[in-house]
């Protein structure tokens, strides 16, 4: 650009999907729901209400850390996050400081600070009512777990972030502990802002927050670098302040200088003892990994010789890739891999609707041309369709699935292309 | 004397022998409660209708021959910062003076499901902050003995609740002294549990990490008593300990005292303790080694540093506990708050802050660790250790307005107790002047059966616990 | 321990940080009192603590944690509301603030 090089960090929060909350035994699931009817003395913040730890979201917690590389913490505690805000009933959010139950991690080239686990706050929304500006709060995702993921600011782009964080979202998806749906906000980011000329970290950041798109991620990101380098050249200085970002607009707005910072004053949380692991139950959760997309695409790569446009679509797709390697599974299945990967990405066999040894079939079929006379066939649909009144009972009840049964009928009494078998067996039934 | 000043166990050998109703002592307290509570003022909120139906309910059962639980009909007050669902709860402070909690802590419903009745919240220093029941901001407490006296703090009003016949029993709190210190200022037993024995949940927190959920008692077997039905794991509370429950009654007939070891911590028989108070609890322990104990001194050399430790993690805890109430969800602003409330918030937050945390709540809390040690260290050689509770002479209502800061150096015997865990038991042992004057029996953690024990024998042995104050006397 | 002066500035800075509103007066009364106690607190200071734990919790207990289960403990959202000075249509209300998340 102009000689100022980026340090871009990246904060992110994921809702674990756990069934209730991190303190309280209140349903998790807070999406679309009524306000304030998903509450109790915990999560509300009444006196006297104490704290009670999910293990499951610890437990998750670890297992992602350890996906995500890190070193745990085997003696690990909450702490009182402390600040006033009317979407924090306790004035203090029980979070992890000193000892977060992971850190020091690595993912996609990138090192990881630390994954701590914390509880969600309750949602704001502001209005306008009777001309007086009011907010309203619905404490029902207060108390959520939410596990938070720093790193290092070794990201390089404005594009790497985006690109990141999808792969990001993709392993976490994969582990089957959060939807990570942006939209949804299940998952939600912040980025840490700073350019400098001389190659090293600045003394500063800038938080950007309010970003709730990989799109916007992009965006805002790429601003702030402009806005930076452009103050920097102008010979003015920069502090550490909170932005947001105004997606219409595309710009980054001050929303707290450093003055206005929160000070939180961390203290061990002393309603929740210690959380201690042994070696035993760290093994336990390390077994748990499954593989993970990017292993899972290069194996598919190296195994199946895909490209990686087709590897990259069964990662995507598990039930598809599971069905593909089901095919080969009894060794009497030898189409080229490739041609398979093909005849299941573009449908070309309603695979989703047959088992594999009728996708055999039918693949048999077309290597040996089949049955293609209108006449010929017309006659055997005919036949098959006389002889299966239940199916096509099922099928005229809705059940659309049965025609797929009636052309593996016809196949097995002729060679025939499966999908000019279908096209027939349609004429008649409808 | 009247029904209303037999202890529990009395009160349930005469509900037994059909000699009187539940329905009778819980008007009778309610009478007591018309003709003191404005002078005394240890009642804020009355519960009449509902304990007149639970009360006419415990007839009717006996009536039938129905088994009635252990504390069926018996009149229960609660400090008002125990949560009672739907019935005003105010910690004694303005902020929360219109607060309807919408559910009842664990130890209520645990009283509730052995038949107590609840009689009304009761009045303590606001938010528990004080040692004289005069940081109320509903007034101060009156001590029945003599109402130009206070009636000791935080638990002030439990404490005079049940001296002047309001109630049988009170629960209240005790996290630098709160229990001990009112017992003793009323002629009461009372209890401070092990940290962690009687659930937290549904009680407003103070120190987090100190407060105890205890009782005061006309004597030691209604002390035991109430622990056997409030004791116990509660799945809301994760500090609460998974320990099983001793028989704490089991051996009360027999305590055995012979051999037992009670060491006198010298640091607490200072300079600073009152010589007519020294006296009374030295005789106390003359009377112990006369039932065969071995009563010997012992050192608690970290003793000078308790206030300072006490105040910054009490404080840094209060400051971080009151943080919730913020006028959104209950409660008016946060302007409400009383003078101490507002210093103790003040002294925690910047005890936690930036740049003095190291300094203030770190120290603190490595050097309780130290005054941790010496109680084990003490407990190597000990069973139990004897200790004075109020080590300066009774206090005057309106005496502290001149020395608030020096107030909270009086903590000194009561406060390590908290920082370590501990049980204490308070007993009444004599009087200075016509004010009562307790002493407290210090044990390692859940020790609490064989503080009863070596209670029960005092109390064999002495009749302190059986005076009741000149102005129930006078009604006969 | 460092010293037991505090300026007033310091104590607004408390002040606001515990979300309290003084005035001059109360500023300079609360000075005076936090001076005193910290006084009273500086022997701590002296107190050897190299190679000392520090004891946030007395019961020794480890991982008190709960299953991942659906209690039957919520509140209605009547209960939820019940003591709130300030509702709409089911939600709590306060004066506007400015959004910033």
């Amino acid at each position: 650009m102009s000689g100022y090089r980026p340090f871009i960090g990246l904060e992110i929060h994921v809702e674990l999907a756990t069934k209730s909350k991190m303190f309280c035994g209140c349903c998790a699931d807070h999406f679309h729901k009524e306000p304030n009817t998903q509450t109790c003395p915990v999560c509300l913040g009444l006196p006297g209400a104490l704290p009670v730890p999910n293990k499951k979201a610890i437990d998750w917690t670890v297992f992602l850390g350890l996906v995500l590389g890190c070193r745990i913490n085997k003696h690990s505690y909450f702490e009182r996050k402390q600040y006033f805000y009317p979407d924090l009933p306790k004035g203090f959010q029980i979070s992890q400081y000193e000892r977060p139950f992971c850190f020091k991690g690595w993912f996609d080239e990138v090192n990881i600070t630390r994954v701590h686990l914390e509880e969600d706050t309750g949602k704001l929304i502001h209005r306008k009512i009777e001309g007086e500006k009011v907010t309203l709060i619905d404490f029902n995702r207060c108390g959520v777990p939410l596990v938070e993921i720093v790193t290092e600011p070794e990201i390089k782009s404005a594009e790497h972030a985006k690109e990141w964080l999808k792969k990001l979202q993709r392993v976490i998806r994969s582990l089957s502990i959060s939807d990570c749906d942006m939209e949804k906000g299940s998952m939600r980011l912040e980025a840490n802002v700073s350019v400098s000329k001389n190659g090293k970290l600045p003394s500063y950041k800038v938080e950007l927050k309010n970003i709730n798109s990989f799109r916007f991620v992009e965006k805002a990101i790429e601003f702030e670098i402009q806005r930076q380098t452009e103050l920097f050249e102008k010979g003015q200085k920069i502090e550490q302040e909170t932005r947001g970002f105004e997606s219409d607009k595309g710009v980054t707005y001050l929303q707290r200088s450093k003055e206005e910072a929160f000070e939180y004053r961390y203290f061990p949380e002393p309603d929740i003892p210690p959380i201690v692991f042994t070696d035993g139950e760290l093994d336990k959760i390390r077994k748990q990994i499954p593989e993970l997309p990017e292993e899972k695409r290069q194996r598919f790569v190296k195994e199946y010789s895909l490209n990686e446009q087709e590897a990259d679509y069964f990662v995507s797709n598990p039930s598809a890739a599971q069905y593909f390697e089901v095919l080969y599974l009894e060794k009497n299945f030898n189409l080229d891999f490739r041609e398979t990967a093909r005849l299941i990405i573009n449908k070309k066999i309603d695979w989703e609707n047959i088992s594999p040894a009728d996708f055999k079939a039918e693949v048999a079929v077309l290597q040996e041309g089949g049955l293609s006379d209108q006449v010929e066939l017309a006659k055997a649909a005919k036949i098959v369709v006389d002889g299966n009144p239940k199916a096509v009972a099922d099928y005229r009840k809705g059940k659309t699935n049965a025609v797929g049964f009636l052309v593996g009928q016809m196949m097995q009494k002729t060679k025939v292309d499966p999908n000019l078998a279908r096209q027939e067996l349609l004429k008649i039934l409808e | 004397m009247d029904i209303v000043d037999n202890s529990i166990r009395e009160t349930v050998d005469l509900f037994k022998k059909r000699k009187i109703s539940c329905q009778e002592i819980v008007r009778a307290c309610f009478e007591r409660i018309e003709k003191y509570n404005l002078s005394i003022n240890a009642y804020l909120t009355l519960n009449k209708e509902q304990a007149l139906k639970k009360a006419q309910d415990v007839d009717n059962n006996r009536v039938k021959g129905r088994e009635l639980p252990p504390l069926a009909g018996i009149p229960v007050a609660l400090k008002d910062i125990y949560s009672t669902k739907n019935l005003r709860t105010t910690a004694a402070s303005k902020i929360i003076d219109n607060y309807l909690p919408a559910y009842s802590a664990t130890v209520v419903q645990k009283l509730e499901s052995v038949g107590a009745i609840i009689m009304g919240k009761v009045n303590c220093d606001a938010f528990a902050h004080g040692a004289t029941g005069e940081n109320s901001d509903f007034g101060s407490v009156k001590n029945p003995w003599d109402l130009e006296y206070v009636a000791g703090g935080s638990s002030g009003g439990s404490a005079a609740a049940v001296a002047f016949g309001g109630c049988l029993m009170a629960m209240g709190t005790d996290t630098g002294g709160s229990i001990r210190n009112p017992a003793s200022y009323c002629n009461l037993v009372g209890l401070k549990p092990t940290y962690g024995r009687v659930s937290r949940s549904g009680v407003i927190s103070m120190g987090s990490s100190l407060d105890s959920m205890g009782h005061l008692t006309r004597t030691v077997e209604d002390c035991a008593l109430v622990l056997s039905v409030t004791a116990g794991y509660d799945p809301l509370d994760a500090t609460s300990s998974r320990k099983p429950v001793d028989f704490y009654l089991q051996d009360l007939s027999h305590p055995a005292i012979k051999g037992l070891k009670i060491g006198l911590p010298q640091e607490y028989f200072g300079r600073e303790l009152n010589p007519e108070i020294k006296t009374l609890i030295l005789k106390a322990a003359q009377q112990f080694t006369d039932l065969g104990a071995e009563v010997d001194e012992v050192s608690l050399p970290n003793t000078a540093y308790t206030i300072p430790v006490y105040y910054l993690i009490m404080s840094s805890e209060v400051s971080a506990n009151l943080a919730r109430f913020d006028g959104i969800r209950f409660g008016h602003a946060r302007e409400m708050f009383g003078e101490e409330a507002k210093r103790r918030i003040m002294l925690g937050t910047f005890a936690l802050s930036a740049g003095y945390y190291d300094a203030y709540y770190l120290r603190a809390s490595k050097v309780r660790t130290l005054l941790r040690q010496d109680f084990e260290k003490a407990f190597a050689k000990f069973d139990a250790l004897l200790a004075p509770v109020v080590p300066i002479k009774p206090r005057k209502i309106g005496e502290k307005e001149q020395e608030k800061l020096k107030l909270y150096l009086e903590d000194y015997v009561t406060g390590p107790v908290n920082l370590a865990g501990l049980p204490a038991l308070a007993l009444p042992c004599g009087f200075w002047h016509n004010i009562p004057m307790g002493m407290q029996l210090i044990g390692p953690q859940f020790s609490e059966k064989k503080l009863f024990e070596v209670g029960q024998a005092y109390q064999d042995v002495t009749d302190w616990h059986l005076k009741r104050p000149p102005l129930v006397e006078e009604m006969g | 321990m460092k010293t037991t002066k505090i300026s007033p500035q310091k104590v607004r800075q408390v002040a606001k940080l515990a979300r309290f509103t003084l005035t001059d007066n109360e500023i300079h009364k609360f000075q005076g009192q936090l001076e005193t106690i910290l006084e009273h607190f500086e022997t701590l200071g002296k107190v050897q603590v190299e190679d000392v734990e520090a004891t946030y919790q007395t019961t020794g207990i480890k991982n008190a944690c709960r299953d991942d289960k659906r209690q039957h403990c919520s509140l209605t959202q009547k209960e939820a509301l019940q003591n709130a000075p300030n509702t709409q249509k089911g939600y709590f209300k306060v004066k506007g603030i400015l959004p910033e998340n």
